[in-house]
């Protein structure tokens, strides 16, 4: 719920009653209201409000770890696309340009993505289904689709976990259904290290190809668009 | 009277000026060794090390003041050579009467190099738990967490086991719950995992864990593992721990206790 007030903006924001709903809801009140018990609220204390805000889909601030509910196991010189979901964070402007902060729409659970506990990153851990046909997937407004191509291309069976997505070096595209899409990403294993090749394409998948640009990534790759991705993470 | 000539004329003769370059060499020391000093804090500060910055400055600022308070001594005619040898000879006897003096400062160099903490760590040694405040030459200050000083000598940290409960970016929470031999274990094993799982505090990965560790004649231990942030400990500990005490309370669940 975004409220205007004298002088500030305010945010209330209030998580359902069950973890991973269908729906993310904005809401602009007409009027006075009060917070809902137990909503977290966020102030924005500006000189001047203006008489219009505007929100942006964005990708998360750091790297999502997304398990599937059950692990593939790719066969030897197989390739597969998985369509795999991120949460989406929201961007609020006052006015066309006055940014006000980022929140995310359902806050993911926090994780650690690293060899150990002593070396690694702090990241944010989701479940997904792992559907490998889109009509199979639900239409999640709060969620950011990535279609991600697995190609196996060792004579050994993969067994894909978990999927890394750099979501800060990702943009976020709208497509006419209403679904909100990011970049292709190919996942590449070539060797039979457990570790697989993540590259990061150019524009939104087959599926979406009419999709526009909504918002750009946070970060550039550094070092051009390949990343690693794990078999197995802590056993 | 005597004493009076005695004195104009000191201050009329040759001596007055080497007093004054003295003086002078031990005014630019004093700057110098200032600046010197603040400057050497700065620079290591820049890489985020507050500990050595620290101890760079007083070793630097001490060294010129020395160097400068030697070259002050010779203008004013102090044969250093003898002095140092006299002070060889006192050196032994000081040795001994400040052994432990000489092991803290030794200490002190040890710590810089092996660096176990840093400013601002939580560290426990015999008995004292709080927040490091600073390293010093001769030993380390702390807060405790109820807000008292404790001032420990550099000797007992090197030869002492010391505790650093915030070196790493991870800490994992151990808690233990007695459930009665009536519960079944799979419950409530699978509502300590859902309290840890609706828990924003408790990472996902790596994952929460319950198992049991011992049996007594009326009640089994579960050992219940939660991941969090180090900052993050005391918190996750007051949550969870109520949202359990909550979860298995007997009159609430309706299962009376046995």
């Amino acid at each position: 719920m975004v409220s205007r007030l004298p002088h500030e903006w305010q945010v209330c924001r209030e998580q359902g009653p069950v973890q991973g709903d269908t729906d993310a809801l904005v809401e602009l009140p007409a009027g006075p209201h009060e917070a809902p018990e137990g909503a977290s609220i966020t102030r924005y204390v500006t000189a001047s409000t203006t008489e219009s805000c505007r929100i942006l889909p964005v990708l998360p601030d750091r790297t999502v770890v997304t398990r599937p509910e059950r692990p593939l196991t790719i066969l030897p010189h197989t390739e597969v696309v998985l369509y795999v979901g991120s949460p989406v964070w929201v961007r609020l402007f006052s006015g066309e340009n006055e940014t006000l902060g980022d929140l995310p729409a359902s806050p993911p659970k926090e994780a650690w993505l690293g060899p150990n506990t002593l070396e690694g990153e702090l990241c944010y851990a989701t479940r997904t289904l792992g559907r490998l046909r889109l009509d199979e997937a639900t239409l999640r407004p709060h969620r950011v689709v990535t279609a991600v191509s697995i190609r196996n291309a060792v004579d050994s069976p993969f067994v894909c976990s978990q999927v890394s997505l750099p979501v800060r070096q990702l943009s976020v595209y709208a497509s006419d259904e209403g679904r909100l899409w990011t970049e292709a990403v190919t996942l590449e294993r070539t060797t039979t290290t457990g570790f697989a090749k993540l590259h990061i394409g150019t524009k939104p998948p087959a599926e979406a190809s009419h999709a526009t640009l909504v918002s750009g990534p946070r970060e550039q790759a550094e070092h051009g668009n390949v990343f690693r991705a794990f078999g197995t993470l802590f056993g | 009277m005597d004493l009076w000539n005695q004195l104009v004329r000191s201050l009329t003769t040759d001596r007055a000026a080497d007093i004054a370059r003295a003086g002078v060499i031990l005014l630019i020391t004093l700057v110098v060794a200032r600046f010197a000093g603040r400057g050497a804090r700065r620079l290591i500060a820049l890489r985020g090390d507050m500990h050595r910055a620290l101890l760079a400055k007083r070793l630097i600022g001490w060294g010129i003041f020395l160097l400068g308070l030697a070259a002050a001594l010779e203008e004013l005619g102090f044969k250093l050579h003898v002095v140092l040898g006299a002070a060889g000879l006192a050196t032994v006897a000081v040795g001994f009467a400040a052994q432990t003096t000489l092991s803290n400062m030794v200490s002190g160099f040890f710590l810089f190099g092996e660096r176990p903490f840093s400013l601002g760590d939580c560290i426990e040694i015999d008995g004292a738990l709080g927040e490091v405040l600073s390293v010093d030459l001769l030993s380390t200050q702390i807060r405790t967490f109820d807000n008292r000083f404790v001032r420990i000598p550099n000797e007992l940290l090197i030869k002492s086991k010391l505790v650093n409960h915030t070196r790493f970016p991870l800490r994992r929470l151990d808690l233990t719950i007695p459930i009665g031999h009536h519960e079944h274990f799979q419950d409530v094993r699978a509502l300590l995992l859902d309290i840890a799982d609706k828990n924003p505090l408790c990472l996902a990965e790596p994952p929460p864990k319950a198992f049991i560790t011992a049996f007594g004649e009326t009640n089994a231990l579960v050992q219940l593992w939660l991941w969090t942030r180090t900052e993050n400990l005391q918190d996750l500990r007051a949550s969870v721990t109520e949202d359990i005490h909550r979860a298995l309370d007997p009159v609430k669940r309706g299962t009376p206790p046995t």
